[in-house]
């Protein structure tokens, strides 16, 4: 089912920026789960966790960060910055959360999450961060350098895009059937005569001041006031069990799992991924569902 | 609130967080005119949120991170609190 989609509009000072939302609804919902990509992705690839989550009765709220997906472009990379995403997201919550929402976020996504709900009042019923790095680690500036070469990658065709981007990530490849055409139209675009991936290399660039610099957040855990579960797949290298056994034994509200299984990054297309998600958000919304 | 009340709440905020010393306080204080721009203090992200934070509960305004890099400096954000719309 494709999802409906919709514009929100974001005033930064004078400026105005647009960003997508893409909404996959069901009737009846038992609970709503605002979900955040990753860099250099968008929106579209929760298609498949959101048909997971339809199923289980969750609507899921699927937004474009700006520069990705349908969302606004801004072509310089100043105009990217942790602070403009931190308020994307408040503008966001104030347009969709309705104080029982679950959140999840994915890599950089999870880590603008994690920064708006130490900033945030609200309190989401349960937060899932998938395979978000808490510290400065050196395998984000690997990951940093292939986003920038995909970013300005050009094709001739959808196919020979879509060939190159399976084979610098495998797990992406598991689409799906019925949503393979859905996946295509989300993950690239026509520019200039020319296939591009979905996304503006500046937002990637932009990316680049923050390597390098000390961070880590895992300090700020404890001020998570609602149910939040880390996850990491088995070869994930941003997860320190060490640490997180510490801040979960203090934490009972927090609680990790570094054996996602079905490839490294994370591509939630696969029932190994998605299962846990699932279960952990009907968990959390098993009182929502009782009768009062 | 005046834009110098804004603007003596945020300098005693960033006291609080540890990101002024004394003299520097005492300066700007004493100083009006003077400015001190955000990027100067190097802050970190979790400093700048409890900024906003702070801010939001000290005066009732709604201060989003974004507004950090709209009015960049002590004296900009102020004013642009104080409904002046700050100077880009």
């Amino acid at each position: 089912m494709k999802p409906r989609q919709e514009a929100v509009t974001i005033r930064f000072g004078p400026l105005v920026r647009r960003l997508n939302v893409r909404i996959w609804s069901v009737p009846n919902e038992r609970g709503r789960v605002i979900c955040l990509h990753g860099m250099g992705a968008n929106g579209g690839e929760f298609a498949a966790l959101a048909e997971r989550l339809n199923r289980a009765g969750f609507e899921a709220i699927c937004p474009d960060w700006l520069g990705h997906g349908d969302s606004q472009f801004l072509w310089q990379a100043g105009g990217y910055r942790w602070e403009t995403y931190v308020s994307s997201l408040a503008a966001i919550c104030r347009q969709y959360a309705t104080g029982a929402e679950h959140m999840l976020g994915v890599s950089w996504g999870g880590m603008m999450l994690l920064l708006y709900l130490m900033y945030a009042r609200m309190r989401p019923r349960s937060v899932v961060f998938v395979d978000t790095p808490l510290a400065d680690h050196e395998a984000l500036t690997r990951h940093h350098q292939s986003l920038l070469e995909q970013a300005e990658a050009r094709f001739d065709s959808v196919e020979a895009a879509e060939a190159y981007l399976f084979e610098r990530r495998p797990a992406l490849a598991c689409v799906p059937p019925h949503l393979t055409e859905y996946y295509r139209n989300a993950r690239f675009y026509r520019q200039a005569g020319r296939i591009a991936m979905k996304y503006d290399g500046k937002a990637i660039a932009a990316m680049g001041s923050y390597l390098g610099k000390k961070f880590d957040y895992l300090g700020a855990l404890p001020r998570l006031q609602c149910n939040a579960l880390f996850i990491y797949g088995e070869s994930s290298p941003y997860c320190n069990p060490v640490l997180f056994d510490s801040v979960c034994a203090e934490n009972p509200n927090i609680a990790y799992s570094d054996a996602l299984a079905g490839g490294h990054p994370p591509a939630l297309l696969e029932d190994a991924q998605l299962a846990p998600i699932e279960a952990f958000l009907s968990a959390g919304s098993a009182t929502l569902a009782a009768p009062s | 609130m005046s834009a110098s009340s804004y603007r003596e709440t945020i300098v005693a905020i960033l006291v609080e967080l540890g990101e002024l010393e004394g003299t520097k306080q005492t300066n700007l204080l004493a100083e009006p005119e003077q400015d001190l721009e955000f990027v100067a203090i190097a802050m970190d992200s979790l400093t700048a949120l409890d900024l906003c934070v702070n801010l939001e509960d000290a005066t009732g305004r709604i201060v989003e991170p974004a507004d950090l890099v709209a009015y960049p400096s002590i004296n900009r954000l102020a004013s642009y609190l104080d409904g002046g719309g700050g100077a880009h």
